[in-house]
Order: C-alpha cells, then structure tokens, then sequence
C-alpha cells in the first residue's frame, strides 16, 4: 500500500478525523487561559492521542477483518470464501440469484409437467401418458419437498446477510468506523459512539465469516437440482429409445426441443426407477441437510454477534469514559 | 464441513484467558494505575469471573475432549435420504395409479388415493424437515457448547449491564438447552426412524403388470402380491424388483386348475411397463353356470349318463333346470339343493376344492378405492354327486341357487399399491402411542430452558457477588504476596 494510497477512502477519513483530533487537542492546549488549564489539556491529549491512532487503525482492522474471520473459521475446521466487506452484497446477491434459480427451476418443471399431463390428458389415446407426466409433476414435488424448504431459507439468509453487507459495505468505504472512535471522545456522543464501534468490531470479522461460511454452502449444495437434472441426462444418454425420439424432434424450434429433451430424460429415468430413486434420495438429502444445518448456524452465530455486540458496547463506552474523560485538576 | 470441536473447545479457553487478561491489565493499568481510579469492585468482579470461567472450564473439558460427547448427533442426511426414498416409491405409486385409473376414467378414484399418498408424503416430510433441523440445531448448539462458560463469565463480570444480561442469557442457554436438545434428537430421531422403518418399500421398482385372464369369470386371483378380480384383460401394479407367480384363481368359491405365463415386455411407449401374465383357468369339467346380471349362484354338470334306456333323452331347459326321459344321470353340483320328480340319490362331495376368499390388505376405508369383493365363504352351498333316474317318465331336475359370487377390482390392491394403502395403518403403528412422548419432550426441554435461562438472569447480580467473593479473595490473598514479591524484585 502506498503512502498516497492512505488518503483515499476509507483510511483517508480516518487519518483525516485522527489527524482533526490532534488538531484539536493542540488548539486546547494553546488556547488554555490558566496553568491549570494547561496541564488538563495535556492531559487529555494523551487521551486525544490514543483515539486519534485508534481512530487511524480502525479503517485497516475494517479492511483485514474477512482475512481474520477466515482464518477463525478454519480454526475451526471450516473452510469459508474469503469475501470482502463491499462485496458481500454482490456475492450475496449472486447466491440468492442462483438459489433462486433452482427453486424456480424446480417448480416451473413440475409445472410444466402437470400442463402437459393435463393437454395431452384430453384425448383419449395420450390419457396414460397424460396421467403418467401430471403424476411425474407429484413425483418432482415430493421428492423435492424437504430442499425447496432450505431453499427458501438460504434464500432469506442470502437477503439478510446482503443487507447487513451493504450497511457495513457503506460504514467501511465512508469511514464510519474511524468516525465511531471519534465519537468516543466526547461525552454527548459517547453511547452512539460505542455502540457504532462495538458493531463494527464484531462484524468487520463476524460478517464476512457468516457470508463467506453461507457462499461456500450455495456453491456446495445449492444447486442440487441442477445436479440431478444432469445427473439423470448423462444416465439417459446411452437409451438409444430416447435418442431416437429426440432425434424426431431435431429441427423443431429449441423451446421444444429442450422440452422434449427433458421430458424424454425424466421418462427414461422413470424406466430404471430404482437407480432414480437411489440417485434422488442421496443426492438431494445430503445437499439439504448441510443447507439447513448451515441457515440454522448462520442464524445463531449472527444472534450471538448482536449480543457480543451489546456487550461489548458497554465496556468500550465505560473503557472509554476511563481514558478519555477530562479530569479537572 | 464439519465442525472440529476440540479446536472450539480450545479456542474458548485461549479467548477467554486472553480476554480475561486484557480486561484485568486494563483495569489494573489503565484504570488504576494510569488514570488513578478505584478500581477494587471491579478488579474483584472480573478475578472471580476468571477463576469462575476456569472451574466451569475444567469441568467440562475432560467432557468435551471428545466432543460430542453428550450424545452423539445421528446423521441429519439419512433421515431426509430414507424420507426421500419412501416419497419417491409413494409418487411411483401414484405414476402407475394413474396410469391405470385414467384410461378407464375413474378418475374420483385416482384423486382420493392421491390425497391418501399426498398426506402420507407431507405428514413424513414434515416430520422428516423437523428431525432434520432439531438434529442440525443440536450440531450447531454442539458447536456453541464449549463456549458457554466464556459467554457466562463474561456476563458476571459485568454483571449490571445490558450486554451482561443477554450473554448470560446465551451461555446459559447453550449450557442448559445443548444436552436437553441432544437428548431430544435421540427420542426424535428414534421415533422418525421407527416410523420410516415401518413404511420402508420392500423394494425400489414399480411396474405395470398386464393381466389376460381366460376361464370362467369373475375370478379371484391371487398372486405373491396381491389379490385382485379379472374378467379378462387389466393392469395390475407390481414390485418390479420380485417375481409375480400365480398361487389360486378360484370363481364361485372352487378352486380353479390353473396355468399361466410371464411374458416380457415388448416396446412399449408406457415406460413402467413389465410384461404380460397369461392365465387360463378352469373347472376340473365344463360346467353349466347359475348366473343373472347381479352375479353368479352355482354351477352343475351332468357328468355321465349311467343307464339308457330306449328313446332315453336329457337336455338342460335353462340354466337351473334339466330335462331327463328313459335315462339315469349322474351330476356334480354346486349349489344350494336339488329337487326332482323323479328319484334322486344325493351324495355330498369334495370333488372340487373350494376356498375361503379375502380381499386385499387394505384398511375399510380404502376398500371403496380398491372394488368389492365376494363374501369370504360361500352361504348354504353343497357340493353334491346327485344320481338321477328316469325310466318310462319325464323328469325334470331343478337345481336351487346358493348365495351371490360378484365383485370387480377397481384398483388393483396388489404390491405397491397395497403397500401403500396400508401406509397409514403403519404409521400409526410406527408412531404409536410415543408421538405424546415427542411433544411432552419438547414442551419439558423448552419449560426447562427457559426457566433455567430466565432464573439465571434474575439471580445474575447475586451470582456476580459470590463470585466478586471469590475475586476478593483471590486478590486480598495475592496482594500482599506481590508486595513481598516485588520488594525482592531488583527493579
């Protein structure tokens, strides 16, 4: 980093608060009528020194909080994405986005296999297959049951944390962290002070943690769906049944021929139900308890990070009544 | 992405003794020294926080050094991986249900064992999704588990502050709620498993069987899975994964002699499709049939003609009703009685088997779903050899109906689908009476922690005093010995 570097966002507003401290412990201190005076002054501006480096280095402990986060985590024995605090939001969004995607996916197959089970149900010739692809829809639903609802939880997870990453994103690059020290000096703004400051100490490590701990469960287990799509497709590859009748459909419109690929793979995989079931059943269980245990952790560790949070704002409001209030001699 | 406990174990000590340390070197350096303060109470406070912190410590790492130690947490995926495995064969079900209802538009039918199999799937899923979690919540309170004491520590060293409280709220929680959830997860899983045990399919493959029936109709035929009625041609659902063979085709209570063979399926554009069976069945002779069109009452068969005499003559007048003239003839009979005007001799017979008939293992509600079935055993029938002689006289022999032989299958109640119309009956038996048990626990874990987390904050401050106690005498017993430490300290 270098030394131009430091006067840019957000450790220039830090340095700069820091150095509007120093100023003003100075400006006291020659500005002090009597001896007395004088030597409070001195006094205060050890304390004024002290926030002034803490109100400087807070910026950095900001910037290498999802490096310490990562390394907690590994400590204990998970292995997280390291992210940024500005780009939690965007990795968020990106999960959600692909979380998302797959709940979508599964209900829109699900219900495009009830439509066409109900079309083709309406003449008498198609009715078997007709019932065949509206029970198939039954099929999909119920064997996906159990994922879309942790689905739906990371999702809410994802927004959650999104949010709280955009806050903290702005407090980082606006120098709120720097400006939440300063506010410790004074005794009116003390409280806000302390509580900005404990929040900001906690979650600097805590978020980028919790985030990084919730992208690496989306990269891992939350696209399952897609898993098993694929899945059933390289199983299907080889029916020389299914390829003949989607090779039928080769100069249809692509809509159609992806429709009819994926109802041609969801009917060979019919064929060889038991390696369906088999397949369905490991594959999406282990994907949706490790989804669910993980909302469940997010949950309670961002719980107690408020609580830390609590706690700590009173001893760093009480901490620094005891280093910054002026004695008066 | 497993949770390396010991290391969680060992990282709550080193931050508790680090926060310890820092927080006692501010006070005493800081506070004290630096800015002169009376810092007595406070020192006194966080020492027996500390000390508080390392006994609560000391107690639970020889406990957690082999963490989990309180109970093993069972293995979330295999519960959700056996429900998904029940759902999918129960969806299967459904698949081949409709495959055989819809052609034959009993669509009613089709909609009612639909929302049988729907509940079934939602009542397991939902208490799949409930295991799963509490067994998810466990393993995230295992986790949180070895940091308790820090949290409550923390919280009396500062003991009337609002931060103090909800920490102290936190560790006693974890403390209280981890082994009471554990234990929770043990019944809880215990029962899901029991339950999925139960319902459990005997195999993973679901067919359609095509049956063609040639031989008196209706008849009960019964298979290695399942028993259904046919008058010719219809699909029933089997296991794919186990042989169907015929074991007794009976019609109007006689056991037919039967033949019958599998035939492979052909290509076909119904992907469950597993093949033909061919049955063809008959009475031991060629019979003349009691029947109108609410069902069959009998049947009888003029086996030989004994004697003739000249001009001798018999000849069935309809189906109840024989015409002898100059002849003895002897018949077999199934019926409620004989009568003749001319001389009878009956003798009571066995020379067909006859059978008693059950219908498929379903619960009484569902038997509409699968069709009706005949009486289980035949009311006033005789089985009869009855000799009847006619000589210069007309006679005409008149056999009595016995009771009505009827019944037709609307949804074969055969493999899958017997298994899963019993699927509410084994739930019951799976949950039996321990789903009381279930709720009881968790109303008791949830009493228990609340209280213990709510008499823990109220008594906190009194709490916090005994272990100020303990700091003040920790520090008035170290005091004096730095003093005598330091004066031999050369700088």
């Amino acid at each position: 980093m270098g030394v131009t570097s430091l006067l840019t966002l957000p450790y220039g507003i830090g340095i700069t608060i820091a150095g509007v401290e120093l100023a003003w412990g100075l400006v006291k201190y020659y500005l002090a009528p009597t001896p007395g005076q004088r030597r409070e002054a001195v006094e205060e501006f050890y304390g004024v020194v002290i926030g002034a480096v803490l109100t400087a280095v807070v910026a950095y402990y900001m910037s290498i909080g999802p490096s310490i986060g990562a390394k907690i985590a590994g400590a204990m024995g998970v292995s997280v994405t390291q992210v940024q605090l500005s780009d939690i939001p965007k990795v968020m969004y990106f999960d959600f986005n692909l979380v998302m995607g797959q709940y979508i996916a599964n209900q829109v197959l699900a219900f495009a296999f009830s439509a066409a089970g109900a079309i083709l149900g309406v003449t008498q010739v198609l009715k078997p297959v007709g019932a065949l692809l509206g029970s198939l829809s039954g099929f999909l639903s119920a064997i996906m049951a159990p994922y879309n609802r942790a689905l739906i939880a990371t999702m809410m997870n994802t927004i959650a944390l999104a949010a709280l990453g955009q806050v903290m994103g702005y407090m980082y690059n606006y120098g709120i962290g720097s400006l939440s020290i300063a506010l410790l000096l004074p005794s009116r703004t003390r409280r806000i002070g302390a509580w900005l400051a404990s929040f900001i100490i906690v979650f600097s490590i805590l978020l980028p943690l919790v985030a990084g701990y919730q992208d690496v469960l989306v990269s891992n287990y939350g696209n399952v769906f897609t898993m098993w799509v694929n899945t059933i497709e390289q199983h299907c590859s080889n029916n020389s049944i299914m390829q003949t009748i989607i090779s039928i459909f080769l100069n249809a419109p692509s809509w159609l021929k992806n429709a009819i690929n994926i109802l041609a793979d969801f009917v060979c995989g019919i064929t060889s139900l038991q390696w369906l079931v088999t397949n369905t059943a490991t594959l999406v269980s282990t994907g949706t308890f490790n989804l669910l245990e993980g909302d469940i952790i997010i949950d309670i560790i961002m719980g107690i990070g408020f609580a830390i949070t609590a706690w700590l704002a009173d001893l760093i409001e009480a901490g620094a009544r005891a280093l910054f209030e002026v004695r008066h001699l | 992405m497993a949770m390396n406990y010991t290391n969680i174990l060992w990282g709550s000590l080193v931050s508790g003794v680090s926060l310890f340390a820092v927080y006692i070197a501010y006070l005493v350096v800081v506070k004290g020294r630096l800015r002169g303060m009376n810092v007595t109470r406070e020192l006194y406070s966080a020492v027996g926080a500390f000390t508080a912190f390392i006994i609560m410590m000391s107690i639970i790492t020889p406990l957690l050094s082999h963490l989990p130690s309180l109970a093993k947490p069972p293995s979330g995926s295999w519960v959700l991986e056996q429900y998904d495995i029940i759902a999918a064969v129960l969806s299967a079900v459904k698949m081949v249900t409709a495959l055989i209802l819809f052609p034959i538009e009993e669509f009613t039918t089709y909609y009612s064992l639909s929302g049988v199999i729907n509940s079934i799937i939602g009542f397991l899923g939902g208490l799949a999704t409930l295991t799963a979690m509490v067994i998810a919540l466990y393993k995230a309170l295992l986790a949180l588990f070895p940091l308790a004491p820090l949290f409550i520590s923390l919280a009396l060293a500062r003991p009337n502050k609002p931060g103090g409280i909800v920490l102290m709220g936190v560790g006693l929680m974890t403390l209280v709620a981890t082994p009471l959830i554990g234990w929770l997860v043990s019944l809880l899983y215990n029962i899901t498993m029991g339950v999925m045990a139960v319902l459990s399919p005997p195999c993973l493959d679901i067919k359609l069987l095509g049956v063609v029936y040639f031989g008196p109709g209706p008849a009960l035929v019964t298979t290695s899975q399942g028993v259904f009625m046919t008058n010719g041609t219809r699909y029933i659902p089997i296991w794919g994964c186990e042989r169907v063979y015929v074991t007794q085709v009976a019609w109007d209570w006689l056991v037919l002699n039967y033949t019958y063979t599998p035939l492979p399926p052909g290509f076909s554009i119904i992907p469950l499709y597993g093949g033909t069976l061919v049955i063809y069945a008959q009475l031991p002779f060629p019979a003349m049939v009691i029947e109108n069109s609410t069902g069959v009452y009998g049947a009888w068969f003029p086996l030989r003609v004994l004697r003739y005499w000249a001009n001798g003559t018999g000849y069935p007048i309809n189906d109840t009703a024989f015409y002898i003239r100059n002849e003895s003839v002897l018949f077999w009979a199934w019926t409620s009685g004989v009568k003749a005007n001319c001389s009878l001799t009956v003798n009571e017979t066995s020379m067909v088997k006859t059978t008693l008939v059950s219908g498929p293992l379903v619960l009484p509600i569902y038997a509409p779903l699968t069709g009706t079935y005949p009486p289980s055993a035949p009311m006033g029938y005789r089985q009869m050899l009855i000799n009847a002689t006619a000589y210069n006289e007309s006679c005409i022999i008149v056999f009595k109906p016995g009771s009505r032989w009827s019944g037709y299958t609307v949804l074969p109640a055969t493999g899958p689908v017997e298994w899963a119309l019993a699927g509410p009956l084994n739930l019951i038996i799976g949950l039996n009476s321990q789903w009381g048990n279930v709720e009881t626990a968790f109303m008791t874990v949830g009493i228990i922690t609340v209280a213990v987390t709510l008499l823990g904050i109220l008594l906190l401050p009194y709490i916090a005093i005994g272990t100020a106690y303990l700091g003040a005498i920790i520090v008035e017993f170290i005091s004096p010995l730095w003093g005598v430490i330091s004066q031999l300290l050369p700088f």
